[in-house]
């Protein structure tokens, strides 16, 4: 990862339509998955709307392999925990004291669902979203500019603030500072790596204000913007309703478990 | 301590090879400057010279250390690296904490460590800001606890990355003094610099370096006389030296003295 | 109210809290990097709840963990945990517990309380038992104390020792960072359990095994393992931060 998004350039269906119609349909099947009864709802929905839209949006292998790759850790985490220290149940098998449970496995196994239903469906969205139109949508979704401002300037700065903290690293290791060895030795490193992270942009904090300022930042004038992010009446209508359909399963959520 | 690099390559995780092919032997207490154009592989070069890169192929050894074999909190007691941006490396509370870092990390004995600490800055000239948060100090007296934060760790060998650059008159002349007195110490410095005029002014030895090749090596008066050369690298010789050319001098001329001296005899 | 949150939102808030954000991720990763057994990476909130507030904490938080999401959904869900610690940290803000000294005593009698609570708590989770009705009883303090009488004994050292060696003139940054991460553990606790299933990824799982191994429920054991390692976090985020207040210079303080 080199820039601080996930964005895979194409040419798609998915990728042309609008961020916030996008961002409604992820948490709508997210709501969906979570809240609807049935222990393999979220395999369902990631096997037969996940994928064909990522097939749609010219990402599957891509979104595959990334939804593998973060989700293994926890696979193997929740399946261990959850199948050999399950207590009373069925044993699958018997070694000594290691005797893995099948209602373990299967709470494991329906855990994952959820798991691989949030994981698929953030980071289709984040595949196919240019985040430069972050900020407009975020706008017209009346999310207030200050706001906008901060989610958009944090995804611009991170790669820069990665990369100086490995710079800081190399300086203090050429004063002498050790990195690698025992606990005791890496724990002492951390002060001289992350103050100068810390201090010198704070520094910034104030020319950045003043820039700011002079742009007129909170005049509260309607700014003009380059992009343009085409959006259709007939995505307005959708969005409307998957709107609704989110509120629904929340509420329908709640409810069926009380 | 003397520094030898044998064929050394390197290629970024990227798939860019910066650096070529590179020979070079830097005997004790010489003072050399390294230029070349942006991206001609220097910073690349002299990051191998701590361990903070290590070769590809070829090798490179500090004395009879072999970096590939030393960390570079190892090595930094053979090789001070003052980085381009002081920022990246002030986080104590006041200056003097600041200079004792290095030479604590390195484990001198206290009575040692203080005095270090006291001559670095007496040299850089921070004696009335010892108590000062580094924070509060102008970004050229900023450079200079950087700069005295690695003369304090005692190295024989020390390496500044374009200290002049921002740097106002007053302060470029003061960074010449450290050399100069660096240089009496009987230390080794290596400075990639793109500010010429310093270069001619202060070092003996120059390298040019182009696209991750040496291309030219040798004593300031040689190097700098090969204009048409060091233009392939986008370096052109110091006002003084191209006056001295174009005045018809004989010799290469790099220093203020030297072609007043020219001028008188001719 | 609304003035007092009004009043934190300033352009230079507006501008500290991207770069709080950033920093929250450069540090998460950095601890990764010197394989730290700690997470540390809400600096930043707790940076912007000491320096601007603690509706500016709050929102620094919520956001960090929803813009995380982009990248590790796990996050996003966690959102209002990581709004409560910037909340909390600038209600220690507005006490006082970054910019003060503490008195080294003090620190001890925080760190051997602190450890004290979490022995008695753990004990307590360990020895309970649950009848064929489902009723799950707790043994009673005297039981507890005249059974592991050595035990308790070491805790209120080591918390003394960790309270005069680690925590040292920062025991009431530390303090605050301690309720704060109990406080984390008890209200994230719920959505570790159902939307994950008590699992993280990350090393701490392994406290979730020993909790579930000693007979908890799900739920019961992703709380006793977030009571265990999110306080001790969260205690070490504070005193970071607590130092770097100590650190700043004049120039940024005096405005
Ligand atoms: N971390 C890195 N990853 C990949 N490529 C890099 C990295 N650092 C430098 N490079 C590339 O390696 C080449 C040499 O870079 P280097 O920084 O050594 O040049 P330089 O001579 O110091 O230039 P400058 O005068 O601009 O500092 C350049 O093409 C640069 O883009
Ligand atoms: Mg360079």
């Amino acid at each position: 990862m080199n820039a601080f998004s996930m964005y895979a350039a194409r040419e798609s269906g998915l990728h042309s339509l609008h961020p916030l119609t996008k961002i409604l349909m992820t948490l709508l099947l997210v709501a969906a998955g979570l809240a609807l009864p049935g222990n393999w709802t979220g395999y369902f929905i990631v096997v037969f709307i996940i994928f064909p839209l990522a097939f749609w949006g010219r990402v599957f292998l891509n979104l595959l392999s990334t939804t593998w790759k973060v989700s293994l850790p926890f696979a193997i985490s929740v399946i261990l925990i959850q199948s050999f220290f399950w207590g009373e149940g069925t044993p699958i098998f018997e070694i000594g004291v290691l005797s893995p449970k099948w209602e373990g496995a299967m709470f494991a196994a329906v855990s994952m669902g959820k798991i691989i239903l949030v994981m698929s469906g953030f980071l289709l969205f984040s595949m196919t979203t240019r985040p430069d139109t972050l900020m407009i949508t975020l706008k017209q979704a009346g999310v207030p500019s200050s706001i906008a401002y901060i989610i958009v300037t944090t995804l611009q700065i991170v790669p820069s603030f990665q990369r100086k903290a490995l710079t800081i690293l190399d300086a203090q290791r050429s004063r002498g500072l050790e990195t690698e060895g025992n606990l005791y030795v890496r724990a002492r490193a951390f002060i001289p790596i992350i103050l100068p992270l810390v201090l010198g942009s704070l520094m910034e904090v104030e020319e950045r204000a003043i820039a700011i300022e002079s742009r007129g930042f909170n005049s509260g004038k309607k700014e003009t913007s380059l992009i343009e992010i085409p959006d259709t009446p007939l995505q307005k209508v959708i969005r409307r309703v998957i709107l609704f359909g989110i509120f629904a399963f929340i509420v329908f959520g709640v409810l069926w478990r009380l | 301590m003397k520094i030898i690099i044998n064929n050394l390559h390197f290629t970024y995780p990227t798939g860019l090879e910066a650096l070529k092919g590179i020979s070079l032997t830097i005997n004790p207490g010489e003072q050399v400057a390294i230029v070349g154009q942006n991206g001609a592989g220097k910073t690349t070069l002299v990051r191998h010279f701590n361990g903070l890169l290590k070769p590809t192929s070829g090798a490179i050894s500090i004395g009879e250390w072999e970096t590939t074999k030393y960390s570079t909190a190892k090595l930094a007691s053979r090789v001070g690296y003052v980085f381009q941006n002081p920022d990246e490396q002030l986080f104590s509370r006041d200056v003097l904490a600041e200079v004792s870092f290095g030479p604590r990390n390195l484990g001198y004995e206290k009575s040692k460590a203080d005095e270090l600490v006291k001559r670095a800055m007496a040299l850089t000239e921070l004696n009335d800001k010892a108590e000062t948060n580094p924070y509060d100090l102008s970004p050229t007296w900023r450079k200079m606890v950087a700069l005295a934060s690695i003369i304090a760790m005692d190295t024989p060998i020390i390496i500044f990355d374009e200290p002049t650059t921002g740097q106002d008159a007053v302060n470029v002349a003061r960074i010449a003094n450290v050399i100069a007195e660096l240089k009496r110490e009987g230390r080794t410095v290596v400075t990639i610099t793109h500010d010429i005029d310093f270069c001619a002014e202060n070092f003996e030895r120059i390298i040019a370096l182009a696209k991750g090749q040496v291309l030219l090596d040798g004593l300031a008066r040689d190097v700098l006389g090969q204009g048409e050369i060091l233009a392939q690298t986008y370096v052109e010789p110091p006002q003084l030296t191209r006056l001295g050319k174009r005045l018809g001098l004989k010799e290469t001329i790099t220093k203020q003295d030297q072609f007043l001296n020219a001028i008188a005899r001719d | 109210m609304f003035e007092n949150i009004k009043k934190e939102f300033s352009t230079r808030t507006l501008v500290l809290i991207p770069i709080a954000i950033a920093i929250n991720i450069a540090i998460g990763e950095l601890v990764v990097r010197l394989k730290l057994p700690v997470y540390l990476d809400s600096i930043g909130t707790v940076l912007v709840g000491a320096i601007a507030g603690p509706w500016a904490g709050a929102l620094t938080g919520g956001l960090a963990n929803l813009i995380w999401g982009l990248f590790n959904p796990f996050a996003a869900p966690f959102f209002y945990v990581a709004a409560a610690i910037g909340l909390m940290a600038g209600l220690a803000g507005k006490r006082g517990a970054f910019q003060n000294e503490t008195p080294r005593w003090v620190s001890v009698v925080v760190g051997a309380v602190f450890v004290f609570s979490l022995t008695l708590f753990i004990l307590a989770f360990i020895n309970a038992s649950t009848d064929e009705t489902g009723y799950t009883s707790y043994p009673s303090m005297g039981q507890l104390f005249s059974q592991y009488i050595v035990a308790f004994i070491a805790a209120i050292l080591i918390g003394a020792a960790i309270g005069y060696f680690l925590l040292q003139k920062g025991g009431y940054a530390g303090m605050w960072g301690l309720i704060t991460g109990v406080i984390a553990a008890i209200i994230s606790a719920p959505t570790a359990a159902y939307v994950f299933g008590g699992v993280t990824g990350a090393g701490t799982d392994l406290l979730v095994a020993a909790f579930r191994a000693s007979g908890g429920g799900i739920l019961a054991s992703v709380l006793a393992q977030g009571s265990v390692s999110d306080p001790f976090d969260k205690m070490l985020s504070f005193m970071v931060v607590w130092l770097i207040v100590r650190s700043l210079p004049a120039r940024f303080t005096s405005r």
